[in-house]
């Protein structure tokens, strides 16, 4: 069976991460890979119109602190993966000439050489490791379709931040703080679900553990998805348009009380007064 | 490479990245309000017909930085301002939202009437269904107007509500807001409509509110750029803007959506470098008097929608 995947940067460690499981996998194929160039002034400005200054903060703890972020030192996330799976340091690029894997550069996912690739190798399924929204062309180019990870509960929360928005609604119980494996459709996660994986608070959790904690489970559930592909057992439940709400990005005033929320249920975690 | 940027960049960094994600705080926007509302010209440079409603409404900035909590009922207009009939007929002639004292008092009316408490009632009902003029393409100025000087400045009675319901049905909340910008007058439009929540419109409403936020979020400070370009003059697209602020506040107290707040608080941070000193636009009073409403508003909203 075969796959490509598609990533937001050379050195992605999600999508090193998804590349490295699918090369061990018996019965899968790493038949292509996508990657974004970093220096794409189109979206270095549509990045800087929805995050502002935040954008800085995710290059700096991304290209600069990786795994040596002092909030999450702690916890396993995709950096730890890729160390712990042999791929430190191994950038996408890299990864394919030693596998003789096709890796073609892009600005956007969406572009043609993208296309031409996904349309010559035919793929039975895309695996998303981020880099903007796709277009029809690309998403009908993809075989089974293409694998997206949420990082919220689907279809309650879609869009941005969406695992701020359950704990500043207190929802954080029901539906809950999990990730979502879903196809991909034209609207903003609003395509078939095939799995919700919990992600639970721990006693003494911050946004930043917590967000970490997601990133195994994200890849994990990358993996389970191309098996169901693979062993022909998908069982996605369509979404309807209307059962869900869109969430954007999260003022800074509000992103404090769901830290502060978030809080009080790591006390309670732990048994003591927060 | 890494480890020396992180070595020797690392605690500098690390204290801009802080102050950058803290963004506007409140106290800055605090900072703000208790300038506005220590401008010795401020009511001064208003319209005399204005004067009494912007001092109630200058108020509830006083009431903000007193820590005191927002008014209950809303109180009463004073004499000085038009009717509800005097502005139908002041509209019909000029334009609902064309300035001059008496619209702009019958306009600041309008903020103190907003609801000030979380409504009760949650939105249910059919959406108003689009005529076939709603197909219509292009800036829906017209049915805008229309539904504006329907609207007028009071909470209508029995009789008014169904011709508010079939000038909406001109105007479904789809064509609201353009890919370029929006149409001026439809931040008038959706304060008036939240002073009739709850009623037969709320859901009209609250789809318009879900249409905004959308608007905003996507097209950033682009989304609020008015059409017909050249309609409106001076501080007219500020207060605007600062409308929506105000209309988002009080849209997530009626409904209780804490995504309404989140867009709101970020067209309150957007305005407030226009009101800093040594900006020219900072002087204007109506845009300042409605920055002081719309942050009381927020403040109001959060400490409703963020309390255990």
């Amino acid at each position: 069976m075969k796959v490509v995947v598609l990533a937001p940067i050379d050195t992605s460690p999600f999508a090193r991460v998804v590349c490295g499981r699918c090369l061990r996998e018996p019965g899968v194929e790493l038949a292509g890979i996508v990657v974004r160039r970093i220096l794409n002034p189109e979206r270095v400005r549509s990045e800087l119109r929805r995050d502002g200054f935040r954008l800085l903060g995710k290059v700096w703890t991304k290209l600069v602190l990786g795994s040596d972020d002092p909030g999450t030192r702690d916890e396993t996330g995709f950096f730890e993966l890729a160390e712990r799976e042999g791929l430190a340091g191994t950038p996408l690029s890299r990864l394919a000439r030693e596998h003789g894997i096709p890796l073609v550069r892009v600005l956007d996912h969406n572009d043609a050489a993208s296309l031409a690739l996904l349309e010559r190798v035919r793929p039975d399924v895309v695996a998303f490791t981020g880099g903007g929204i796709l277009r029809k062309p690309v998403l009908e180019a993809a075989g089974h379709g293409v694998l997206n990870t949420h990082m919220g509960p689907l279809p309650e929360y879609r869009g941005m931040d969406v695992v701020e928005w359950p704990l500043l609604e207190g929802r954080a119980e029901e539906p809950g703080l999990g990730v979502a494996l879903h196809f991909m459709a034209a609207g903003i996660d609003t395509g078939p679900i095939l799995r919700f994986d919990r992600v639970p608070i721990r006693p003494g959790d911050g946004l930043e553990r917590l967000r970490k904690r997601f990133e195994p489970v994200m890849a994990d559930a990358m993996l389970e998805g191309i098996r169901a592909v693979r062993d022909d057992r998908l069982e996605p439940r369509p979404q309807a348009a209307d059962e869900g709400r869109q969430y954007f990005v999260m003022h800074p005033r509000l992103v404090e009380a769901a830290r502060r929320a978030l809080a009080k249920l790591a006390a309670a975690e732990s048994g003591e007064p927060e | 490479m890494k480890e020396r940027l992180r070595d020797g960049l690392g605690p500098r960094v690390g204290s801009l990245l802080e102050r950058l994600e803290r963004g506007v705080t409140r106290d800055d926007h605090l900072a703000t309000v208790a300038r506005i509302v220590a401008r010795p010209d401020l009511l001064e440079t208003l319209p005399v017909e204005a004067r009494p409603i912007a001092a109630c409404l200058l108020g509830e900035g006083r009431r903000l930085l007193a820590g005191e909590p927002p008014r209950g009922a809303a109180p009463d207009v004073p004499a000085s301002v038009p009717s509800p009939e005097a502005f139908r007929e002041a509209a019909r002639r000029r334009g609902p939202y064309e300035s001059g004292g008496g619209m702009e008092a019958c306009h600041l009316a309008g903020l103190l009437r907003l609801p000030d408490e979380r409504s009760g009632a949650p939105p249910q009902g059919p959406l108003p269904e689009p005529g076939a003029e709603a197909e219509r393409a292009g800036p829906p100025a017209r049915e805008v107007a229309a539904l504006n000087a329907s609207l007028a400045v009071d909470g209508p009675d029995a009789e008014h509500v169904s011709e508010l319901v079939a000038q909406a049905r001109a105007l479904p909340a789809r064509r609201w807001f353009l890919r370029r910008g929006t149409c001026y007058g439809t931040g008038h439009l959706l304060l008036a409509l939240l002073r009739v929540v709850p009623g037969p419109l709320a859901p009209y409403t609250r789809e318009v509110c879900d249409r905004l936020v959308r608007h905003v979020e996507i097209r950033r400070r682009g989304a609020l750029a008015f059409r017909p370009e050249g309609l409106p003059d001076g501080s007219a697209p500020a207060v605007e803007r600062l409308r929506f602020a105000v209309a988002l506040a009080t849209a997530a107290r009626c409904f209780g959506d804490l995504r309404y707040l989140n867009t709101a608080l970020k067209l309150n941070d957007w305005h407030r470098r226009r009101l800093l000193p040594g900006r020219r636009s900072g002087t204007d009073s109506l845009a300042a008097l409605h920055y002081v409403v719309s942050i009381a508003r927020q403040e109001s909203a959060l400490r409703e929608g963020l309390a255990p």
